[in-house]
């Protein structure tokens, strides 16, 4: 097992660097050099970065342009800019933002938990939820609640999530003149204003993983339900109720624990989408306004803390079903 | 029992024994359709969709009652008519032939996605299965990063960089959407290529001296060829669901009627008074990523039963 450990964390930190490189080629050579009429030379991509991180009126002094890339490190060649970066991320310092001059950290500091907490309960809300309900579908296979629950499973997965929020927040507003409440503010300043703002997005994020769950809950049971063993444990005179509980759902929730890091870009991409739709002060809300404003250094840092956490997660989820089952680790 | 007796018939010998159908061939046609009908109506109800949508998003300009991108403010928040199938929108532009312009880009940046990210997978999967140590090593790196990019996000910047650049942004989101898919698609088409390699016949074709480019041409590809029409099938929706996000927040195709951008910024607060510029953008997403979940559902039974309920 350690063995199996040592590997599966090698070949993460491998990976996470090879994020790193790709984010860097896109950011500083693959867009500079379509930005620039498709230069070859460095120094020309350099200057069409600035045309996104100089403010209108500073564009036509090449002192002001030259400042704005010098302090962003933006004026070295490219491979100095990538080891100046990876040197200072190294030491935990994850650079500052062009625009506004604040330090990376310090609004990670206040946006990562935030983006944190709607992430992680919307996956323990969906989880919750949505395993039981699979496994409800399972054993009342081809009746009424199994058509009714797989039915909106189905639906969920392929109406947008984003469209039903825009749905629910017109037809709220219309019919009971009632509006998602955005005045954010931090669970340790407000815990009460806090949930009030919060707890839709977090439902509207959970919608999706929760239709995952359902499906592929419902067909891991189903399986389990024909074995051997649940077959033994009936006839040996166990109550039904036992029978699915404690032997089939404890076995078909192992193939479920792999959907965890499936379901991690999902979250982030539904933190993307409604820390936007609800201004919520997040990481996504954060990396969409630096995308508009071309902030590298806040691009770049952002895109890299959220493949950490997926990245992270894959592997917590490859140990956690090497340690469940153990043919996984000699393969 | 003697020898004469069971042996083994040639190829015409048994084709011959197979009565014929002698109906004509539309009506064999239509009564394989109805069976099909009857034993997976969801598959056949999906499969439908699916024809529609590709039937409109394929002759989009001959099908378009209206210029989609002409804007008449006289005629804004028209109800629907027979004029206006669904309406017009909040700048008098047809709503009915927006949709048609949208099924354009989704069957685009769907089918862009799914060839794209299924040629790679399918080269990279099945050379994973048979190429050496060193090699395997290398994949498990590129997959492991591979599925570690946010994918939404890097579609917001690589869109961002093209409308910046004046690239196309359909392109930029094909290619983009492309790169984050295949990796996940490679990691199964490998698995199921070292499955088919650890079968006998693939243990023939070698030991009489097949090489492996053949062997991989030839019996590998064959063999997981049923999977990766599925799972293109399964994926292509996901596609056309990310091409929405990305034009719902803003980034999408500038311009370009898309799916996802017809109920997002300025005509979130026209709702009130043409409410099937919410209703309809919305459906035709929902209903084509569900027409061809189903499709995609009794394909796989078809094709691959062993792989029956495994999403």
């Amino acid at each position: 097992m350690t063995a199996y450990i040592v590997r599966r964390a090698i070949l993460t930190l491998i990976s996470i660097w090879m994020v790193t490189v790709l984010i860097f080629l896109l950011l500083h050579v693959i867009g500079p050099f379509f930005i620039s009429d498709r230069s070859l030379d460095p120094n020309d991509w350099t200057e069409s970065i600035s045309y996104f991180l100089v403010p209108e009126e500073q564009l036509a002094d090449p002192e002001m342009v030259r400042q704005t890339l010098a302090r962003a490190g933006l004026d070295k060649p490219i491979l100095e800019r990538y080891l100046s970066w990876a040197g200072n991320l190294l030491q935990g310092d994850l650079g500052s933002s062009v625009l506004s001059e604040r330090p990376v950290w310090d609004e990670l500091k206040w946006r990562l938990p935030v983006s944190v907490e709607l992430g992680l309960i919307a996956l323990v809300l969906s989880a919750v939820t949505a395993v039981p309900l699979g496994a409800l579908t399972a054993v009342k296979q081809d009746t009424s609640v199994d058509y009714t629950v797989r039915g909106y499973a189905i639906a969920l997965s392929a109406f947008p999530n984003f469209w039903i929020a825009t749905l629910v927040v017109e037809y709220a507003s219309k019919w009971w003149r009632w509006a998602p409440d955005i005045r954010f503010e931090h669970l340790w300043v407000d815990p009460v204003q806090h949930f009030s703002v919060m707890w839709l997005p977090v439902v509207l994020i959970a919608l999706t993983p929760g239709s995952v769950f359902v499906r592929y809950m419902r067909a891991t049971m189903l399986e389990v339900l024909r074995q051997d063993y649940i077959r033994t444990a009936r006839s040996k005179g166990v109550v039904e109720r036992m029978v699915i509980i404690r032997h089939a759902m404890r076995n078909a929730m192992i193939p479920v624990v792999t959907l965890f890091g499936l379901v991690v870009p999902i979250l982030i991409a539904g933190n993307v989408i409604f820390e936007r739709f609800f201004t919520l002060p997040g990481m996504g809300k954060y990396i969409v306004d630096a995308v508009g404003d071309f902030d590298i250094p806040v691009i770049q840092s952002v895109v890299l803390v959220f493949a950490l956490i997926i990245s992270i997660t894959n592997f917590l989820v490859d140990l956690s079903y090497a340690w469940i089952d153990p043919r996984i680790r000699y393969s | 029992m003697s020898e004469q007796e069971t042996a083994p018939l040639t190829e015409e010998e048994f084709y011959e024994l197979i009565p014929e159908d002698s109906r004509p061939w539309i009506q064999q046609k239509l009564s394989g359709m109805g069976r099909f009908a009857v034993r997976r109506p969801l598959g056949f109800f999906g499969g439908v969709i699916v024809v529609i949508f590709l039937t409109i998003a394929v002759f989009s300009p001959w099908l378009v009652p209206f210029d989609p991108y002409k804007q008449s403010l006289g005629d804004r928040f028209l109800s629907p008519s027979w004029t206006h199938l669904v309406g017009t929108d909040y700048v008098g532009r047809d709503i009915a032939s927006r949709l048609i312009y949208g099924a354009r880009l989704s069957l685009f940046v769907g089918m862009g996605t799914v060839l794209l990210s299924g040629v790679a997978g399918t080269v990279m999967g099945i050379m994973w299965a048979y190429l050496g140590k060193t090699f395997d090593s290398f994949m498990s790196m590129m997959v492991t990063a591979g599925l570690a990019l946010p994918d939404l996000v890097l579609l917001i910047i690589a869109a961002q960089i093209a409308r910046q650049a004046g690239v196309s942004e359909i392109i930029a989101i094909v290619v983009t959407l492309s790169f984050t898919r295949m990796w996940g698609v490679t990691r199964i088409y490998r698995s199921a290529a070292l499955e088919v390699r650890s079968r006998p016949f693939v243990e023939a074709a070698e030991s009489y001296g097949a090489n492996s480019v053949r062997v991989m041409s030839r019996h590998v590809l064959p063999n997981i060829l049923p999977l990766i029409i599925v799972s293109s099938t399964l994926a292509l929706p996901n596609a056309i669901l990310a091409e929405a996000a990305l034009s719902f927040l803003g980034f999408g195709p500038a311009g370009e009627p898309s799916w996802g951008q017809m109920f997002a910024g300025e005509a979130r607060e026209y709702f009130r008074r043409q409410i099937w510029m919410l209703w309809a953008p919305g459906l035709a997403i929902g209903l084509t990523v569900m027409g061809f979940n189903f499709w995609g559902d009794a394909m796989r039974d078809l094709l691959d039963p062993r792989l029956r309920g495994t999403t």
